[in-house]
């Protein structure tokens, strides 16, 4: 997976340990824990948190951030309940429009960007509100509810443990691991995150970069929108509200640098499972909410260190050598 | 209708001006680039060489003037429209994505493609045939992060000719590689000139300049002096003439060697056969007060890895390290510094030696900021400014205030304010490496001076340089280094010709073998 090959790409590597360490000892202490239902549940809220962390991957990749991304979400699963609801719009139909007014949030947020010069971080900041309070000024705060039961099975609806919305999230991870890896604007989109300046000389287009990137992230949202408002069964107005801290908590912990140019498409599903399996776990054995959101605060911290550290690098270095046969510097040739 | 006589240069520029803010770094520039020529583009640190090719290229938007492509009029705005017109160019600065492999560093422009979809195997073939043009050996999916300023240098040039670009423009395409790269690389200009390519050469290195270049033309003060003269109607007297704007004597070698104090008390820094985690085996070295000892070696032998590995960057495995008699194994540069009073400049300035977003004053007096730091160790501006300015303008340094950012300075200029740090810093013993990459000719004898200096008031210095007349010119005794070895260690004897006989000989011995068993 060579998107996955490059420095801090595996830093989610361990992290599987601490997930498969933690799933043995939440088994061991509830018997609840390893039940049908309960792996169902930990995989939906999965789901939800790769989509999500996907969605900051994309801005992440170019080395800009989105704040928007719970705004989007919101907003989209508010028309997506508006076209259900109040207006009666077959399913298909409001589904792909309510993930179309969510590209043209993102696409909008790229040009913004492109346009002003102005960080993703300031306009998002209030592209993001913006899109939120038009969430709330729609519904007035009331969330759309009695929505089709056929849109409601696609949220909960499972085979045995599996979750049918899993697809959406396996699905966005192979679309992005390809496009990351192999076509021209996932590289273009690295390029620029990597060395903006050097991307630029070499005849590559930041601006594209940029609004690509953006445009992604915003459809990502979208979907992340409508799968949340299909576990919900309602379309509500505050459902992104905790979606800005674990965007930047999935795409971390597995792996994907904020400072752009190297991301972790694989990493994002290790780091939203793992994220969903602690909580579950802790909740299972009657943690109170505080001290799960301190955990996970632990585990961000270990994660960076785990990735960013000399060790890291050490065993990189060792690894090069075993790989080579040869010292790295010795790549020059001397004759 | 008939023909022109002659064809329109194949890239040509007419009274260019070009101002950034207050400072004007092209006032009216003419030039012109023949097909089948390689054309050599001369100046001082800050004269406007750069500049005028990033306007070349559309980097940068010319103020006034124009640029024309085999006489149609060119209003680049991108490097990707020149490329389109046929224009590639290697910048000065390192221009590499650290986290992308060697392999699409170098096809970054246009990769191959099968489908739509990145074709990796034909990457990395096509990537083997255009390193192995420039001479080097190395796997097409390294990281470009993990490259030596030369190899990285060597990739850009691999990466230019890739293009397949009728005009090549090269900024300083030599500056950090040494002699025997340099001479692969020129047989390849030489090719492209026979085959009616047009290439500029930007070089602070005159012996390559009359080497290779048919024309030169020089610039001073974003001026044009000298335009477009036959090579062989000047002599290297003129050249300099003309870009310093009055004649100055270039020196040979030291004179005053003979003055230098013989080594005298226990050395200020030794090493007894250091080993360390890079492979350097049996490494004796012997820093004396007042003396200046030079390590030459060829990109790769492990010399600038040697000097990280004496301030705690690298692991030494055995052997001990001295100062002033006694063992040390410093952990950190800081360490280094603080404990042992050891001093390094990098040879990566960009990477790290200089903060480009910080004001010139920050840059220069970081190392002596302690010292700076009031009673409440408060630095202020003002008592950066007067520390730090006397060193700087001993160095001829070019900038407009020292508030201004280092990165608005030429690359040369960036360069002097990297060492000026150094040179303000109270250190006992003083590791710099490469110290006149891409400085011009009359601030080196400056550079020079001023490390003499230093030696003479009493501080030890070890310089690593792959420039073998900067070692003659500059050291009391001289290392060699091959293969992480030391291969020879002799006096300066200040003959250029036989001296360099000797080290190539000592190189080629030690390296041999190696090949061998590889
Ligand atoms: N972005 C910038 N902002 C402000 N000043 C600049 C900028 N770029 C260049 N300059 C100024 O323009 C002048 C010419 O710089 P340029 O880099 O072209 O010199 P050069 O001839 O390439 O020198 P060197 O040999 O050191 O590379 C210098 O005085 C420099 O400080
Ligand atoms: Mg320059």
């Amino acid at each position: 997976m060579p998107a996955d090959t490059s420095a801090g790409a595996r830093a989610w590597l361990p992290l599987l340990l601490v997930a498969l360490v933690c799933s043995a000892g939440f088994a061991v202490l509830s018997d609840r824990f390893l039940t049908s239902f309960n792996i169902y549940v930990v995989l939906s809220s999965a789901t939800l948190l790769a989509l999500i962390g996907y969605s900051q991957l994309a801005t992440l990749a170019v080395g800009d951030f989105s704040l928007a991304v719970g705004g989007i979400g919101e907003f989209t699963g508010i028309v997506l309940g508006y076209l259900l609801h109040t207006a009666g719009w077959p399913l298909l139909p409001a589904i792909v429009a309510a993930i179309a007014v969510a590209l043209a949030s993102g696409v909008l947020n790229g040009l913004i960007v492109v346009a002003s010069g102005v960080s993703g971080f300031i306009v998002t900041l209030a592209t993001g509100g913006a899109f939120a309070g038009a969430a709330l000024a729609i519904t007035e705060t009331t969330p759309y509810t009695g929505l089709p039961a056929a849109f409601n099975f696609l949220g909960t609806g499972r085979v045995g443990p599996v979750p049918l919305a899993i697809v959406t999230s396996l699905l966005a991870a192979a679309l992005l691991g390809v496009l990351y890896n192999s076509r021209r604007i996932g590289r273009l989109m690295l390029a620029v995150g990597d060395n903006p300046e050097a991307a630029s000389l070499s005849g590559l287009s930041r601006r594209e970069a940029v609004l690509w990137a953006h445009s992604l992230s915003g459809l990502l949202a979208g979907i992340a929108g409508v799968v949340a408002t299909a576990q919900l069964h309602e379309a509500n107005p505050t459902a992104g509200t905790g979606w800005l801290i674990q965007s930047f908590t999935v795409p971390i912990i597995g792996g994907t640098l904020l400072t752009g140019g190297v991301v972790s498409v694989f990493g994002i599903l290790v780091a939203s499972l793992i994220l969903a399996t602690i909580n579950d776990g802790l909740i299972l054995l009657d943690v109170g909410p505080y001290w799960v959101t301190l955990v996970e605060g632990l585990l961000v911290f270990f994660a960076v260190l785990l990735g960013r550290t000399r060790l890291r690098d050490l065993l990189a270095h060792v690894t090069a050598r075993a790989a080579t046969g040869r010292l790295p510097e010795s790549g020059a040739v001397q004759r | 209708m008939s023909a022109p006589v002659t064809a329109p240069p194949a890239l040509e520029a007419q009274a260019i001006r070009k101002a950034f803010g207050g400072t004007v770094a092209l006032g009216g520039v003419d030039f012109a680039l023949a097909r089948g020529s390689i054309h050599a583009l001369i100046g001082e640190n800050g004269a406007g060489k750069s500049t005028l090719i990033k306007v070349l290229t559309g980097v940068h938007r010319a103020d006034e003037g124009t640029v024309r492509t085999d006489g149609i009029v060119r209003h680049f705005s991108s490097t990707d429209e020149a490329i389109g017109a046929g224009i590639g160019a290697v910048f000065q600065e390192r221009n590499l994505l650290p986290h992308f492999s060697v392999a699409e560093n170098l096809f970054l422009h246009a990769p191959p493609r099968r489908y739509g979809f990145l074709d990796r195997g034909r990457l990395k073939r096509d990537a083997r045939v255009w390193l192995g043009r420039v001479g080097l050996d190395m796997s097409p999916d390294r990281m470009a992060g993990t490259l030596t300023p030369a190899q990285g240098q060597l990739v850009e040039i691999a990466r230019a000719l890739a293009l397949q670009a009728r005009v090549l423009l090269l900024d300083e395409p030599t500056a950090s590689i040494t002699e025997r790269e340099a001479t692969v690389l020129f047989e390849r200009l030489r090719e492209l000139r026979d085959e009616g390519g047009a290439l500029l050469f930007v070089s602070h290195k005159l012996d390559e300049v009359f080497a290779l270049c048919d024309r030169i033309t020089v610039i001073r003060d974003g001026r044009t002096v000298l335009s477009n003269i036959e090579r062989t109607a000047l002599t290297r007297g003129d050249v300099v003439t003309a870009m310093v704007g009055r004649t100055i004597t270039v020196g040979e070698r030291r004179t005053e060697h003979a003055a230098t104090p013989a080594a005298t008390g226990s050395p200020r820094l030794a090493l007894r056969g250091v080993e360390t985690s890079w492979g350097h085996r049996g490494i004796d070295l012997t820093l004396h007060a007042g003396r200046i000892v030079g390590l030459y070696g060829l990109v790769g032998a492990g010399r600038t890895e040697l000097a990280r590995a004496i301030i705690g960057l690298e692991t030494v495995t055995s052997g001990v390290i001295l100062a002033e008699g006694r063992p040390i194994r410093p952990r950190s540069p800081r360490a280094a510094l603080l404990a042992h009073r050891i001093g390094y400049v990098s040879e990566d300035r960009k990477g790290e030696g200089l903060i480009l977003s910080h004001p010139i004053r920050h840059n220069a007096g970081i190392a002596i900021w302690p010292r700076l730091g009031g009673r409440l160790g408060l630095v202020t501006p003002s008592g950066e400014r007067r520390a730090v300015s006397p060193v700087i303008d001993g160095l001829a340094v070019k900038y407009a205030s020292l508030d201004q950012d280092v990165g608005e300075l030429s690359g040369g200029n960036q360069q002097k304010i990297s060492l000026a740090k150094w040179m303000a810093s109270d250190v006992d013993v003083l590791i710099i490496d490469e110290p006149s990459v891409g400085v011009d000719v009359r601030t080196k004898e400056e550079m020079y001076g001023v490390i003499e200096a230093l030696a003479a008031r009493g501080k030890a210095i070890l310089v690593i340089s792959s420039d073998l007349a900067e070692i003659v010119r500059l050291s009391d005794d001289i290392l060699v280094m091959a293969s992480r070895r030391i291969v020879s260690s002799l006096p300066n004897t200040g003959s250029y010709q036989v001296l360099s006989e000797t080290i190539m000989h000592a190189i080629v011995g030690a390296e041999a073998p190696l090949h061998e068993e590889g």
